[in-house]
């Protein structure tokens, strides 16, 4: 099987993980789960995170073929826009945008401009679609809980889980977000976990965990079914339900859910400018 | 943790002050109260909110009124010292609960016009309607039997000002505590020379002036405090005792230019320039507010 070239970029604030994936046989590579940062106390977005990923592309001379998301983030800005913008590619989301979109559409009273039909993106992917990088061939996992519209990329022997398992020693996504649910969050594991076991797993997230000090991103499908905390082998789907919905119960909102979510829906661009060109965000009072 | 505390009348003429701290936003609101005739003010209440989930709820605002109501007061004013930066106002809800008149310092006005053009609220009234009184340095009113005096304190906003009620001053973000110093002089109005000037203007008070302040950062762990006095202030606070106004400037831009904004500046102001007010709803009838996008500069990044 083909083995990637799999480039991690850490942006602490949100300890999300971006990745440059490459064909070791060609210069294209693909750019997952980028983060636009920004400074909410201030209302102010900087691009030194999306910067890093295209010092990397320019230097090892690759060509973007695609800029791909996981899902609509609750924890971070997109910088797909940007990263697409200057680098070209194709952007890339699961079909079940929609589903997003028209939630989040309405909560944020978004006006007519805001197609919910995920035209915002160049590619909507479904269970089972498959997409070249260079001579890699990369295959869709349609892996909901988290979200209703998560997707798993399976490129050669590696997997970009997105939000749904974390490092061993850490666990699983949360499910209580709107759409998200606990059963079909275990579901879509095993179809993770059903992968063969050498498979290489990218995680969108690490946080530490009791007893460890470093980030970590990578573990494997083996290392996930043996030790993981929250579904390693043994663990029921109801077991685990009890234990997701129980644990979510505790959980404040992560701190840019709103912020977030409004601008990913779109694809990671901003809302549309007021008649003064300012653009605004907005927060909805009492809504979540 | 502390979180109430009641400082006794000194004697006639002078209030019992009973102050409340909230963790989240390190503010202190005090229900201020004539001991002779039960009237009350209360100064610079926090209405709750959650910027998480956009979640708003009234526990300390309910908190202070269990107090009045326990204590058999009267609400005689809702008192705010300046639009504050850091946490919601609630003295719409308090104002709509107990019926007294609202008041700030009468310079909000160009707090509002500042804000206004942040917002793009074309249609905003900013002419301080939102209040009943706007108080202007010099201006006395009563709590029952104690009389209040207003000195205008500009310098962390541009309207701030101090409420000097018998003995005890309502300094707010002027002065904090002695073992921690000042408060910040960088938002959009504020002014490094101007807070030294009000500063002084409050040591210049009676030494033995009871002083309490609008925020504590707890510095080394320590359990909230909010009083000291003038005399405790001119000896022990590290950016004042033995400072000169040029000095102090100087400290205070180098600070303040390391800080990063409050993380509630965006939500705060659109409420507080509104007396408390949430936004107006949209046509779906939820409420929503607004985030200017690189409308603020110069801040460290958070």
């Amino acid at each position: 099987m083909s083995r990637p070239i799999v480039t991690h970029f850490f942006d602490e604030p949100t300890n999300t993980f971006s990745y440059v994936v490459q064909d070791p046989d060609s210069r294209a590579c693909a750019i997952l789960d980028s983060v636009l940062d920004f400074d909410y106390a201030a209302g102010r977005t900087d691009v030194r995170s999306a910067d890093e990923i295209i010092a990397f592309v320019r230097d090892n001379d690759l060509q973007v073929e695609w800029v791909l998301e996981t899902h609509v983030h609750a924890d971070h800005l997109s910088a797909a826009p940007y990263l697409h913008e200057t680098l070209g590619g194709q952007t890339g989301i699961g079909a079940n945008i929609t589903v997003v979109q028209d939630v989040f559409g309405k909560a944020f009273n978004a006006g007519t401009e805001f197609a919910r039909d995920g035209s915002q993106f160049d590619r909507l992917f479904e269970e089972g679609d498959t997409f070249a990088i260079g001579n890699l061939e990369g295959r869709v996992l349609h892996t909901p809980g988290h979200t209703p519209a998560c997707l798993t990329y399976v490129i050669g022997d590696a997997a970009f889980v997105g939000d749904t398992l974390f490092m061993p020693d850490f666990g699983t996504a949360r499910c209580d977000f709107p759409g998200g649910d606990a059963r079909t969050l275990y579901r879509s594991i095993q179809k993770v976990l059903a992968l063969p076991e050498e498979t290489r797993l990218f995680l969108c997230h690490d946080y530490k965990a009791p007893g460890r000090d470093e980030y970590q991103h990578e573990t494997s499908v083996a290392e996930q079914r043996a030790a993981n905390v929250h579904v390693h082998e043994g663990i029921s789907e109801e077991a685990f339900v009890k234990m997701r919905t129980e644990r979510d119960a505790t959980l404040g909102m992560p701190r840019l859910i709103l912020p977030s979510v409004q601008v990913n829906m779109r694809a990671g661009e901003m809302p549309p400018a007021e008649d003064n060109g300012q653009v605004y965000l907005k927060v909805p009072i009492n809504k979540f | 943790m502390k979180t109430f505390d009641l400082s006794r009348s000194t004697g006639n003429g002078h209030p019992d002050v009973a102050g409340f701290f909230d963790p989240r936003t390190f503010s202190v609101q005090y229900v201020v109260s004539d001991p002779v005739t039960k009237q009350c003010a209360i100064i610079d209440p926090v209405l709750d909110f959650d910027e998480k989930s956009g979640a708003t709820a009234t526990h300390h605002a309910d908190e202070l009124l269990a107090y009045v109501k326990e204590q058999g007061l009267a609400v005689q004013w809702i008192l705010d010292t300046h639009p504050h930066a850091d946490h919601f106002s609630a003295a719409h809800y308090l104002a709509e609960k107990t019926g007294a008149p609202t008041a700030i310092g009468g310079y909000v006005t160009d707090v509002q016009t500042l804000w206004k053009g942040i917002y793009h609220w074309p249609d905003f009234p900013d002419d301080g309607r939102q209040w009943d009184q706007l108080f202007v340095e010099g201006d006395t009113f009563r709590i029952g039997e104690l009389e209040a005096r207003v000195m205008f304190s500009p310098g962390h906003t541009l309207a701030s000002i101090t409420y000097v009620i018998g003995d005890a001053a309502f300094v707010h973000d002027t002065l904090f505590q002695p073992d921690f110093g000042t408060a910040r002089a960088d938002f959009p109005g504020g002014d490094a020379h101007q807070l030294w000037r009000s500063i002084q203007a409050i040591l210049a008070l009676p030494s033995e002036t009871r002083l309490f302040t609008g925020h504590d950062y707890m510095p080394g762990g320590r359990e909230p405090e909010w009083e000291s006095s003038v005399a405790e202030q001119r000896s022990r606070n590290p950016h004042l005792a033995g400072v000169a106004e040029a000095d102090y400037v100087a400290m205070r831009e180098a600070r303040d230019s390391e800080l990063p904004m409050p993380k509630l500046i965006l939500h705060a102001l659109q409420v507080n320039t509104r007396g408390g007010r949430l936004p107006e709803p949209e046509a779906n009838g939820k409420r929503y507010l607004k985030i200017p996008l690189d409308a603020l500069e110069g801040a460290a990044w958070d």
